[in-house]
């Protein structure tokens, strides 16, 4: 069958429009099978709610920043992008920033971050610790971290 | 060490030149659809599988080469990629691999536990074609497809807590209903919007007197668009993209996307609006495909079909003539 007629039997025959089964005995069956169907899925919607809030609850005791859900990393010659696929926008880092996703990537937590970035970086303006709370709010503020 | 003001969109700082791998790739992991859409731009369907597609072997080949390329967000798409007999496999294995990874399809395969399935491996996103607020518009589009199928896969991606994104295209008959099908996309619980104008490629060249709007309908379109985009900020984004194909194939030839198309035959398109293809996974690596994608944008085939399109728009009708480069 052509593709032209394929449309014209589909629209003739009104195979757009959904029958309906009115038979009461199956409607009865269906509804219950739905009823079970909801509460399985409310169930597993609670489990999963509660092993979420638990990862959300251990997180935030340690103070440990990762990257949002929905966020991706990856080294390039020129620094490293974050990839957000909500909304599906690049952000580009400098070599000093992707240094400092790495290290959140790698787990390390808030308090420890600044003294692993001392260790690697000479701080010769004495402000590191200061512009690198300034790019983890802009971090943040983007919606690119979570701690 | 200075660490301030260093994040920023890539768009303004960085070419795809600059990127060792594509960011995202949208991989059509078959031709093959269990319906048969007026406006579909790869004229799947029913039986049209390529002979062809990639075996299970090759494709979690190119699975394992995305994953070690980075590549940080993938799509499958189709045809319709939930018929693929290794959907939930490759799917499995790419996000086990720690890319995000999106489905789109048409819903009609978003049962309760396939629902559960996505979101127990963890995907990403799932964009759903809504091609109608109502069943008379929608079926009439999407042949063989029930609305009502649609809007139940999309509760049931909700009610296991698998984000959602809608696609709506516009047709002559469903134009009109831009606000009403925003409206319910939101109900539905989606968080993106998608839109822009039908394209004259694929089934759309068959079914244009059907399909087509009618030009003096897209300013009111895209009217309503703006008007819902105020209305649902902060609760769903709605994009939309008013910029014409040949406008947006002019940018592209300055700014190419670090994005490329996986045919379910392994070859790779620019585009999905060009029918450049710059290599083969099935035989090259990805690094290599890579390579010959930044090449083939300076191709003067692509820039002289570009010229061609100001022309004569109907040049998209032969996009699946692939042209190698």
């Amino acid at each position: 069958m052509s593709y032209q007629s394929l449309i014209k039997r589909a629209w003739k025959s009104g195979d757009f429009v959904v029958s309906q089964d009115n038979s009461s005995a199956s409607q009865e069956s269906s509804t219950v099978q739905s009823r079970e169907n909801v509460r399985r899925e409310l169930e597993d919607i609670i489990e999963r709610e509660a092993a979420d809030a638990s990862a959300c609850l251990a997180a935030s005791k340690g103070g440990v920043m990762k990257l949002a859900p929905f966020v991706k990393f990856r080294e390039e010659k020129f620094g490293a992008v974050l990839f957000e696929t909500r909304s599906e926008k690049v952000y580009t880092l400098s070599p000093t920033g992707a240094a400092v996703v790495r290290e959140i990537v790698a787990g390390v937590d808030s308090a420890s971050l600044f003294g692993k970035l001392k260790e690697k970086y000479e701080d010769s303006t004495g402000n590191m610790e200061k512009e690198a709370v300034g790019f983890l709010t802009e971090l943040k503020g983007k919606g690119l971290i979570v701690e | 060490m200075a660490v301030s003001a260093q994040v920023k969109e890539a768009e303004e700082t960085v070419s795809s030149e600059d990127l060792g791998a594509p960011l995202y790739v949208a991989w059509q992991i078959t031709n093959e659809c269990n319906l048969a859409c007026l406006h579909c731009i790869e004229e799947s369907g029913p039986g049209k599988a390529f002979k062809d597609e990639l075996t299970k072997d090759e494709a979690f080949s190119i699975i394992d080469q995305l994953i070690a390329g980075q590549v940080p967000y993938v799509s499958f798409s189709g045809g319709e990629p939930m018929v693929h007999p290794h959907f939930f496999e490759m799917v499995e294995r790419i996000v086990k691999g720690g890319v995000g990874l999106k489905i789109e399809t048409n819903g009609h395969y978003l049962t309760p536990e396939n629902c559960r399935r996505l979101k127990a491996l963890g995907v990403k996103a799932v964009q759903v074609s809504l091609d109608g607020a109502n069943p008379a518009s929608f079926n009439k589009m999407r042949i063989h497809g029930r609305f009502e199928s649609a809007t139940e896969g999309i509760e049931n991606l909700r009610k296991a807590g698998v984000p959602i994104e809608i696609n709506f295209v516009p047709a002559k008959f469903n134009i009109k209903e831009i606000s009403d099908v925003v409206d319910l996309a939101y109900k539905l619980g989606a968080y993106s919007f998608y839109t822009g104008k039908i394209m004259y490629t694929g089934n759309a060249v068959r079914t244009w007197k059907m399909t087509a709007p009618d030009e003096a309908d897209y300013p009111a379109f895209f009217d309503a668009l703006r008007a819902k985009t105020k209305e649902y900020e902060g609760r769903m984004r709605v994009y939309f993209h008013e910029m014409g194909l040949l406008d947006e194939l002019k940018y592209r030839l300055q700014n190419p996307a670090a994005l490329f198309i996986i045919l379910p035959n392994g070859k790779v398109k620019l585009i999905n609006a060009l029918p450049f293809v710059c290599g083969n996974l099935r035989s090259e690596s990805l690094g290599q495909v890579w390579k010959h994608f930044q090449e083939a944008w300076k191709n003067p085939k692509v820039y002289g079909f570009v010229q061609e399109l100001e022309k004569d728009p109907t040049v998209v009708s032969k996009l699946h003539k692939w042209v190698e480069v």
